[in-house]
């Protein structure tokens, strides 16, 4: 003050003036520093020092923890079939006697329509051309237009007259020859069988389909001792199909695309696919003895089994089918028929039939199981495939097409005569499905179709595929099947179907419980119905997009009584699928099926939780301040293990703080909490 | 022109310029001086007041006595030494900044069931001393 009120002429003229301005200023500037640098400094270190005293961190309880709370649902549950009737989602948060009631609701069955004819009366011919074959005729009337499929397998037992070049097969619709296959026997007389597989879009109203045969060689005699004629059709399935003669070959030993063989489909609902591979080629056309072998292709990657076939000899008919069913997403999907020559020279497809029918997964049961492990036999009498079992138990009483094929490679254990197959429903032969092939020779490639379709009663089916040699009376096995593929599709024929389908959405905490910690996911509902139906709980699958209950530790669902009960499943170590980045798990309880009953179930208690091996710590805050915990020990004898936390506890509370990454080792350990201003809790336990 | 004439001509122009330069500069190197060692002085002074340190941990482990280190203070510490009964040891050097915290390693051979008595010392002498029982 004194320096500026100064006039500036009289500092001016003051000789010292300048340098006293100059000490002043430094000595303030020097007064500053020592009071930056040493008394603020020390008012700061002092206020934290008396901070620090204000903390008074206490670790109250330390326990391990084996699950999360409950998670239950955030919202109504959508029903996509039944209907509520009685509470809210809000009632199945807590098992309190409260509960939301759901009621199965009428749906549409599949529509589809069926026929099938089977006989074991012998016919022949020496006609080159078709010639009806008088017992596969099957005439049908459909209501709407519809994708319809036929299937025809035909087939001449050893010693039944057969022409070693073998028979032809057609499949005629309404008078016009639509698909062919041929095969040859590995001598006159021997097993001779032919499938030929059709499929298109038919016209309302009447129709014939008519099996027909004929000999490759004009004039020389050919029979058909049983053959089995099937055919479905469908107005509302997603179909596609190909037939296509145009020759293509390979010399390549592993499967290539039969580029003439190639599907795509587009789904728009989660379905059920039935997909069927027939290929063969004529009398004439490049074939070795080692004949030909198939597979089929979904979505880029071969599925597990194929099939085999040899013919008579060099350029004799051959051809060799297989069938498939699996579960198809939502989206599109590329389906190949797939070739390949066992001994590296030209095989030949002269024409081939794929077809695959999609049809809504909650409206059909199937069933299908392949396999690679070889079955042997010498017996004549059918024994079993004991790789080819299903059982089903259907809800409704159901129209039902069952496949069978069993073949073996080259170089596996077969007669000359080779072998038959036929199936099993529930304990009783059907013999009118017997089928029988040969192979080109000793220990070559062969197999053979069975086919059966037939209305199953609600209930329990077991279906097994059984085989036999046709040569028997060996001592030692004398026919192999190595590979089959066995299949049951079954459409309710049912008037009334009841259904109930909801499902909700639920969230588990992921930042407590980090993914990399979580054991399994845990499901659990308490329930009760007005009857004895089976439910199942399913969880979406946020990899395949769709719900599935693959990789549960129960997959055969849950009956509940009159009495409230609960039903617990976890989803093993497959829990990663079911839950999404942010912690959402997608749940649907489903019933077992279609049936005649209108069932009511309530639902007191659904929700999900995780499993973990992690330890809850309890902190109380008794001091003054805020406290910010940043590091945690837990400490034993051998083991003294850093965590880094963060948890802040404002003055006199209490927090409870989860780690689903902190195993707690064996007693006695101390656990200590570091905060951020130093001070150090301990708790220990002996 | 002429007021340059005028000013030379004067015989008491330079001495009292010269005189008032001379006193300004020593004025200011010497408030200069004085400033920058009381800066010096206090900063240090501010360093040794903000280091605050703690043992987190302390692990008597089989290759030596292993010691987790904090640092809660206001400034970045380097450990400078590790005494353990008195004696120093050898140690991996470390050094905190703000919040941070590791471990400083010993070689120390142990004793089980002993009473040893540690003292962590950073560079500028703040010390970390306590007793210690080592596991039986």
């Amino acid at each position: 003050m004194w320096i500026t009120t100064i006039h500036p002429r009289k500092l001016l003229g003051n000789k010292r003036g300048i340098s006293n301005v100059i000490v002043i200023v430094l000595s303030l500037v020097i007064l500053v520093v020592i009071a930056a640098n040493v008394i603020l400094w020390s008012y700061r270190m002092n206020q934290l020092d008396w901070e620090r005293m204000q903390e008074d961190l206490d670790i109250i309880d330390v326990v391990s923890i084996y699950n999360s709370s409950w998670s239950d649902a955030e919202g109504e549950y959508i029903i996509s079939k039944g209907s509520r009737t009685n509470g809210t989602y809000m009632n199945t948060q807590a098992v309190d006697g409260s509960f939301e009631t759901f009621e199965e609701g009428l749906t549409a069955a599949l529509e589809h329509g069926c026929a099938f004819r089977s006989s074991d009366v012998r016919v022949s011919t020496t006609s080159g051309t078709p010639a009806n074959d008088s017992e596969a005729i099957l005439d049908i009337m459909l209501d709407e237009d519809s994708h319809i499929f036929v299937i025809y397998n035909a087939g001449s037992k050893a010693g039944s007259a057969e022409d070693q070049a073998g028979k032809g097969c057609s499949i005629n619709i309404d008078g016009e020859d639509k698909a062919f296959s041929w095969q040859s026997p590995y001598a006159p007389d021997s097993a001779n069988s032919v499938t030929v597989v059709w499929a298109s879009y038919l016209s309302a109203g009447a129709h014939t389909i008519q099996g027909r045969f004929f000999a490759n060689r004009e004039g020389y005699s050919v029979g058909i001792d049983t053959r089995q004629l099937v055919a479905y059709w469908f107005p509302t399935a997603s179909a596609e199909y190909v037939r296509s003669s145009i020759s293509t070959t390979t010399v390549s030993s592993t499967p290539v695309d039969d580029v003439e063989a190639v599907l795509n489909i587009t789904l728009d609902e989660e379905s059920v696919a039935f997909i069927a591979y027939n290929a063969g080629n004529r009398l004439g056309s490049a074939e070795p003895q080692e004949g030909k072998g198939i597979t089929l292709n979904v979505d880029g990657s071969d599925v597990s089994t194929v099939e085999w076939q040899s013919g008579c000899g060099f350029q004799d008919a051959n051809s060799v089918t297989t069938a498939y069913a699996t579960l198809l997403t939502t989206g599109s999907h590329t389906i190949k028929g797939r070739f390949f020559s066992p001994s590296g020279q030209t095989t030949t497809i002269d024409e081939r039939q794929l077809i695959v029918f999609c049809f809504p997964a909650d409206l059909v049961t199937y069933r299908f199981t392949e396999s690679a492990s070889p079955v042997f036999t010498a017996s004549g009498d059918p024994v079993n495939d004991t790789e080819a079992t299903l059982s089903a138990t259907l809800t409704t009483s159901s129209n039902s097409l069952i496949i069978y094929t069993g073949g073996n490679s080259h170089g596996a254990t077969e007669c000359r005569e080779g072998k038959g197959v036929l199936l099993n429903v529930d304990g009783a032969d059907k013999l009118n499905t017997s089928s029988w092939q040969s192979p080109q020779a000793r220990d070559y490639a062969d197999s053979a179709t069975s086919l059966w379709s037939g209305q199953l009663s609600a209930g329990l089916h077991t279906i097994q595929g059984r085989f036999f040699s046709n040569t028997p009376g060996s001592s030692s096995p004398n026919i192999t099947i190595s590979h089959r593929q066995l299949l049951v599709l079954s459409f309710s024929a049912a008037a009334a179907n009841y259904r109930l389908d909801v499902s909700n959405a639920f969230a588990v905490d992921l930042s407590t419980y980090p993914s990399d910690y979580i054991r399994t996911l845990e499901i659990q509902m308490r329930c009760r119905a007005n009857d004895f139906e089976k439910w199942y709980l399913k969880l979406y699958n946020w990899s395949s997009s769709s719900y599935s209950n693959n990789g549960l530790n129960s997959t055969i669902g849950y009956t509940p009584s009159t009495e409230w009960s609960r039903y617990t499943v976890n989803a093993t170590d497959k829990w990663s699928s079911y839950v999404y980045d942010n912690g959402t798990i997608r749940l649907k309880l489903v019933d077992e099926g279609a049936d005649g009953n209108q069932t009511k179930i309530d639902v007191d208690f659904l929700a999900v939780r995780v499993l973990v091996n992690g330890a809850k710590f309890t902190f109380k805050q008794e001091g003054s301040l805020t406290c910010h915990i940043v590091s945690l020990w837990v400490n034993n004898s051998t083991h003294h293990r850093r965590y880094e936390i963060s948890v802040f506890i404002n003055s006199g509370e209490r927090t409870s703080y989860v780690r689903s990454d902190i195993s707690l080792p064996n007693k006695p350990h101390i656990i200590k909490a570091v905060t951020a201003r130093g001070n150090v809790a301990v708790y220990s336990e002996d | 022109m002429i007021v340059m004439k005028e000013f030379l001509g004067n015989k008491r122009g330079v001495t009292p310029v010269l005189s008032n330069v001379l006193l300004t500069v020593i004025a200011v190197a010497a408030m200069s001086l004085a400033a920058s060692a009381t800066y010096v002085i206090t900063d240090n002074m501010r360093q040794i007041m903000g280091e605050r340190v703690i043992a987190e941990d302390v692990w008597f482990m089989p290759e030596g006595i292993s010691i987790y280190v904090r640092n809660v203070g206001e400034v970045t510490v380097a450990v400078a030494s590790v005494y353990v009964n008195f004696t120093s040891q050898s140690f991996t050097p470390l050094a905190l900044e703000v919040g941070e915290h590791g471990w400083v390693n010993t070689t120390l051979v142990w004793d089980g069931n002993s009473l040893y008595h540690i003292n962590i010392v950073t560079s500028r002498g703040t010390k970390i001393v306590d007793y210690y029982n080592s596991p039986s």
